[in-house]
């Protein structure tokens, strides 16, 4: 019985070792990648006039969709922000689902709004509508209000359904996009009509001074959560979406920040209302339609245009966050499990979707398997000290040197965070987060794994705290 | 004492081990020492930036006004400033006309060779960058290192080149530059028209003999009728009407309706109205929306008809004509009905009592 168990223990020890370079090499290469992609990129930047755009006429006209369920606090600054972008042709439709709180009345108050009929251009069903209505002051915004539907993606499909604009944005309510990110998140339209879809860097905006809807001093938060969220999205968005992207894989446009063809997404039925995760699972029913379909297209990721976003700031909202994370990619991967590997979809099927089913869906299981498996190896005291402190010392120097790799690709960029204690506090959170967070993280993901299969559901609630922060 | 998953110190695979980790810390202090290196080089960067700017700004400022020789502003630039100083001239050639513009041109004139240097970069980036300047500072020196960079392997950099050349406006240079536009074939059409519209009206000619030119892919056609209508050019309307007779291709279709809408008249209503049957509903939208602007009393059947349309689109250009077209009554009759797009006559007549 002894020699049965030390045989799995030696077994899980070594699957762990083998996973664990292996997705290391992974995101090795992705930080490579990125790094060649974001200098050519920093370069390109210099070599265009982002302003021409504005002045030539050529911008494609934009609608922006924002769905709103309960955000009293933020919907006020959040619109005014949408409505003074610097883009020449744009609407924003705001669409209030069914809020329990002040939504409706702030926006009706605000913007004085007025009920407005207004025709559909498309059918997708939703939950029904029960108004739309214009603004006297902005003519260019419009509030649909709908009864709930229990999903975003219905909120989404409903404002999808009064865009009458080639392009659309989608954009979390709690989201505070930068005045020039629509110019620059449409360029790939503009140089590739093939495009369908767009997506920019998403930032947190906790402890950064916030004015008149716009962040005016980008700081690191207080808040520690906060602030490892900070290296997350940019270890994510730098080295992970860059890197795909440049070999055509990008697999999330984020729900947060994207920019979409109309015509794209409604020839898909709209968002996906069952969906957990409605901005993966978007995307990857693009990359279907269109490899199955044979329609030239492109799905792409850029990283300077940033909306900067609230980030929870306690352990239960970022555990929800993170556990409905893990459904939604679970949900969306074993939906499309004929892609896995299959040299039909390009390199999304033989590249970006088998990380996404082992890395990122199977890691947490295969993770915490390690942790046991290492604890029990030194409980039982089956491992001799070197063995232990070896594999303890890879771990947490691995983690370290991506995360700071992450870090030196936004000094070589957007170098965001000006202050040097920011920058020296990047590093530091680079080595602490593989103590404790990065276990706990985990942990939540295999907890969202258990939900999935026993089809428990919920969004977590997390309390927003508005955007006067940080001066 | 023997452990299974042991690592004595003196074993090899330990060792290996070692290594590793030692190489990964050292790929993390690497990395660390890397961002702490490009965040002092930015600083820098920015602070020399900085005093440079302060040393120019008030400078240029009376030079601009006429109160002070160009050459002091010159004398205040050392050979290794030369590209930051062409870089806060392109600001200001940006933001000025007139006289002021020709002075700041001037200004640059010695320094743009350096600039031109980097035409014959390896880098894309910056021969697109070195055109990006130029092509504000100084095209008709190097027009000629425009027209090649028309065929550049790179799509960057001959669109700037393009941009650049359809900003000044020659003759030859309009020829070449309609020739090159294949090579942009997938960029979006009204960004292409755009471009080309900076031409300016007395391309028009050489335009309407690409339109006219079957042989040139729809799509590039498409481009050029939508420069003529945005130029607003009378001459092409026969070309755009047998377009539509001919052509089946929607961008074409759509772009020859738009050019018709803008500069025709009654003789292409048969065309425009032949154009409502069509099978693709983009097209027939358009249709709707250039007969609401040019046909007579006798097309309000028609375009009302389009509010039946199966497609949204259709139904909503349908309803935009009725209400350009000011025809309250029709749009009233449908808003009170049951009809399936009430709601369309119901929006227009709301924006026109707003």
């Amino acid at each position: 019985m002894r020699d049965v168990g030390l045989a799995v223990l030696v077994t899980i020890n070594l699957v762990v070792l083998v996973y664990f370079v292996l997705l290391n090499s992974v995101y090795l290469f992705t930080s490579m990648t990125a790094f060649r992609s974001l200098r050519r990129y920093t370069q390109r930047l210099k070599s265009v006039d982002v302003d021409e755009i504005l002045r030539s006429g050529a911008a494609l006209p934009v609608t922006v969709v924002a769905p709103a369920y309960n955000e009293e606090p933020t919907i006020v600054e959040v619109t005014q922000s949408l409505l003074t972008l610097e883009y020449p042709d744009y609407q924003v439709v705001i669409v209030n689902d069914g809020s329990k709180d002040r939504t409706l009345e702030l926006l009706t108050e605000t913007f004085e709004l007025v009920p407005a009929p207004r025709a559909p251009s498309s059918d997708i069903e939703t939950a029904p509508v029960r108004g739309t209505y214009r603004s006297t002051r902005h003519p260019n915004l419009l509030v649909v209000d709908k009864v709930n539907g229990g999903s975003k993606a219905d909120a989404i499909n409903a404002g999808l359904n009064f865009v009458r604009t080639p392009l659309f944005l989608i954009i979390d309510s709690d989201s505070l996009l930068e005045s020039q990110a629509l110019t620059r998140v449409s360029r790939p339209f503009l140089e590739d009509d093939r495009t369908i879809a767009a997506g920019g860097i998403v930032r947190i905006v906790n402890g950064s001074a916030v004015r008149s809807a716009r962040v005016v001093d980008v700081r690191m938060p207080r808040n520690l959560l906060a602030r490892f969220q900070v290296l997350e999205y940019l270890r994510a968005f730098h080295a992970g979406r860059v890197g795909w992207a440049a070999l055509n894989a990008t697999m999330i446009i984020s729900g947060a920040f994207g920019l979409f063809r109309r015509s794209a997404v409604a020839d898909v039925g709209g968002l996906n209302t069952d969906a957990i995760g409605e901005d993966i699972d978007l995307t990857i029913r693009l990359h279907r339609q269109c490899r199955e379909n044979g329609l030239p297209y492109r799905i792409v990721y850029i990283p300077d245009p940033v909306v900067w976003t609230e980030g929870p700031e306690n352990l239960k909202s970022l555990a929800g966050q993170r556990k409905r994370w893990q459904r939604g990619l679970i949900q969306v991967l074993t939906r499309n499990i004929r892609m896995l590997l299959n040299p039909r979809y390009g390199t999304m099927g033989t590249l970006a979707f088998p990380y996404y089913f082992f890395f990122e869906m199977l890691g947490p299981v295969v993770e915490v398997a390690g942790y046991a498996a290492f604890a029990a190896t030194i409980i039982l005291g089956l491992g001799s000290a070197p063995y232990i402190l070896a594999f303890l010392a890879l771990a947490i120097a691995l983690g370290v040197a991506l995360s700071v790799a992450a870090v030196g690709l936004e000094e070589l960029t957007f170098c965001r965070y000006r202050r040097t204690s920011d920058l020296v506090g990047l590093f530091w959170l680079a080595i602490i987060e593989n103590i404790g967070y990065r276990q706990l993280n985990s942990l939540w993901r295999i907890k969202g794994t258990f939900d999935y299969f026993r089809r428990a559901e919920g969004w977590g609630e997390m309390p927003r705290k508005g955007f006067a922060t940080g001066d | 004492m023997e452990y299974p998953l042991g690592l004595p110190f003196s074993d090899r695979d330990f060792q290996y081990v070692t290594l590793a980790v030692l190489v990964v810390l050292a790929c993390a202090v690497a990395f660390t020492l890397a961002a702490a290196w490009l965040r002092a080089a930015n600083n820098r960067k920015q602070l020399r930036w900085a005093r440079l700017q302060g040393q120019w700004e008030p400078v240029i400022i009376r030079v601009l006004a006429g109160e002070m020789p160009e050459s002091q502003l010159r004398s205040l630039v050392p050979k290794k400033d030369e590209r930051y100083f062409v870089g806060f001239l392109l600001r200001y050639a940006r933001r000025l006309k007139g006289v002021e513009h020709d002075a700041v041109l001037r200004l640059a004139v010695p320094y743009l060779s350096t600039i031109a240097r980097d035409l014959g970069h390896r880098s894309p980036e910056l021969r697109a960058r070195a055109l990006q300047t130029l092509g504000e500072l100084s095209i008709l020196d190097y027009s000629n290192e425009f027209l090649q960079a028309l065929n550049d392997p790179s799509p960057l950099v001959a669109m700037n080149a393009a941009h650049a050349l359809a900003r000044h406006y020659q003759p030859a240079h309009a020829v070449r530059l309609i020739r090159c536009l294949e090579r942009f074939e997938e960029w979006n059409i009204r960004y292409l028209a755009a471009m080309l519209a900076n031409m300016g009206p007395e391309s028009a000619q050489v335009l309407r003999d690409a339109f006219r030119d079957r042989s040139r892919p729809p799509r590039i056609r498409a481009v050029i009728a939508l420069t003529l209508a945005s130029l607003n050019d009378a001459g092409s309307v026969d070309l755009a009407t047998q377009v539509t007779e001919a052509e089946r291709q929607t961008d074409l279709v759509i772009a020859a309706l738009t050019l018709i809408e803008k500069v025709g008249g009654s003789e292409q209503l048969p065309a425009v109205r032949r154009l409502l049957e069509s099978t693709d509903f983009a097209v027939r939208a358009r249709a709707v929306t250039t007969l609401a602007a040019l046909g007579t009393a006798e097309d309000t059947a028609r375009i009302r008809s389009g509010l039946d349309d199966e497609s949204n689109w259709v139904a909503l250009h349908a309803a935009q004509g009725l209400r350009d077209m000011g025809r309250v009554d029709l749009l009233e009759e449908l808003a009170n009905s049951d009809h399936p797009r009430a709601v369309a006559a119901q929006e227009m007549l709301w924006e026109m009592r707003a």
